[in-house]
């Protein structure tokens, strides 16, 4: 049913109609999964978690009072569910100083700058994880703020919303996750070319 | 060019989105600048990464097993209400019920008793082993 309005399939389900909540998870599945995603770094954790979101979201639906957009609420759901999920997991924290001796003793290099198209680079496994453990790293906010910015492209202003601060602040995240970012991925590349450099 | 301003340019420089010289300028500097490279090459890789996970699709079945958790969390949750309302209702009327029976069979099984009837004669065999007519109280007393 294209022409049903959101509001019209929530009341829709509220009223008794289960399978009209197959439509709200078409809808969203995607943009979920990848919020997920920037997050756990891992397909399968992440379709779990995105099925946990839309659960939880089935089982709560009468507690949304519809300020907000649909999608905003679920991006909520989302982000909480991925950070406690983060914190439950208790991942053993990655030392990146540790891994870039390892990499440069296992012949792991730089990519090479003179490129210009992303495409031409191939990432290893390693340096995914080391990409994965410097995000892991960041603090909560800086990390959500950077994960709805980059992997779901949303607009400050929606960001804003979902997060419940204001632009300017959101901006700030999202340049301090950067720099804190970059800090890090420096320094375990200059460690790496150092390191090289001397064998 | 300096770094900052390499530096402040390269999400725009890698998107193509500077004009023909300034990207020139950053091409130039970045094959000069070591620590600019490295820069540019730790953030092409963050950016080949997000892209990648952010491209993955979620599993096909995803809505339909989320539907099937759902039917199931529905059915468990009625199983307890169920249960609720057999506590409730139920339960109270079986206990009542239990007892009005227990009543019943005890006033049943009562109205089944006859009691004894005694005749007022000892008979002849039990005369002898009348102890008190045997030997008074009389005479254990005085004795």
């Amino acid at each position: 049913m294209p022409s049903v309005t959101e509001p019209e399939i929530i009341e829709s389900i509220l009223s008794g109609n289960r399978n009209d909540f197959r439509l709200l998870v078409e809808r969203y599945q995607q943009m979920i999964f990848r919020t997920c995603m920037g997050y756990l770094h891992n397909e399968e954790d992440a379709n779990e978690l995105t099925q946990d979101v839309f659960v939880s979201a089935y089982q709560h639906l009468s507690s949304f009072r519809q300020q907000s957009a649909l999608s905003t609420w679920l991006y909520r759901i989302a982000v909480n569910a991925s950070l406690n999920f983060l914190r439950s997991r208790k991942k053993p924290v990655l030392r990146l100083d540790v891994l870039s001796d390892r990499n440069a003793a296992a012949g792991i290099s730089l990519p090479d700058a003179d490129f210009e198209n992303p495409e031409q680079i191939m990432i290893s496994r390693e340096q995914k994880r080391l990409i994965e453990s410097a995000l892991d790293g960041l603090p909560d906010k800086q990390k959500t703020a950077f994960i709805l910015s980059k992997y779901d492209n949303l607009p400050q202003k929606e960001i804003a919303g979902i997060m419940e601060i204001n632009e300017g602040a959101v901006e700030s995240l999202i340049q301090r996750a950067k720099t804190n970012l970059q800090k890090k991925l420096m320094g375990y590349f200059k460690n790496i070319t150092s390191t090289r450099r001397k064998i | 060019m300096d770094c900052k301003t390499c530096k402040e340019n390269l999400e725009a420089y890698l998107k193509g989105r500077l004009p023909q010289d300034l990207k020139q300028s950053i091409t130039l500097h970045l094959k000069e600048c070591t620590d600019c490279s490295i820069y540019y090459s730790t953030f092409l890789l963050a950016e080949k990464v997000i892209q990648k996970e952010s491209q993955l699709e979620p599993n096909p079945f995803l809505a339909t097993r989320v539907m099937a958790r759902i039917e199931a969390l529905e059915q468990v949750a009625e199983t307890v209400e169920k249960r609720r309302l057999f506590s409730r209702i139920w339960q109270p009327v079986l206990a009542t019920v239990s007892i009005a029976a227990a009543v019943f069979i005890g006033v049943m099984a009562g109205n089944l008793y006859q009691p004894v009837q005694l005749s007022g004669q000892i008979p002849e065999e039990l005369v002898y082993m009348d102890d008190a007519a045997m030997e008074s109280l009389q005479f254990l007393m005085n004795e």
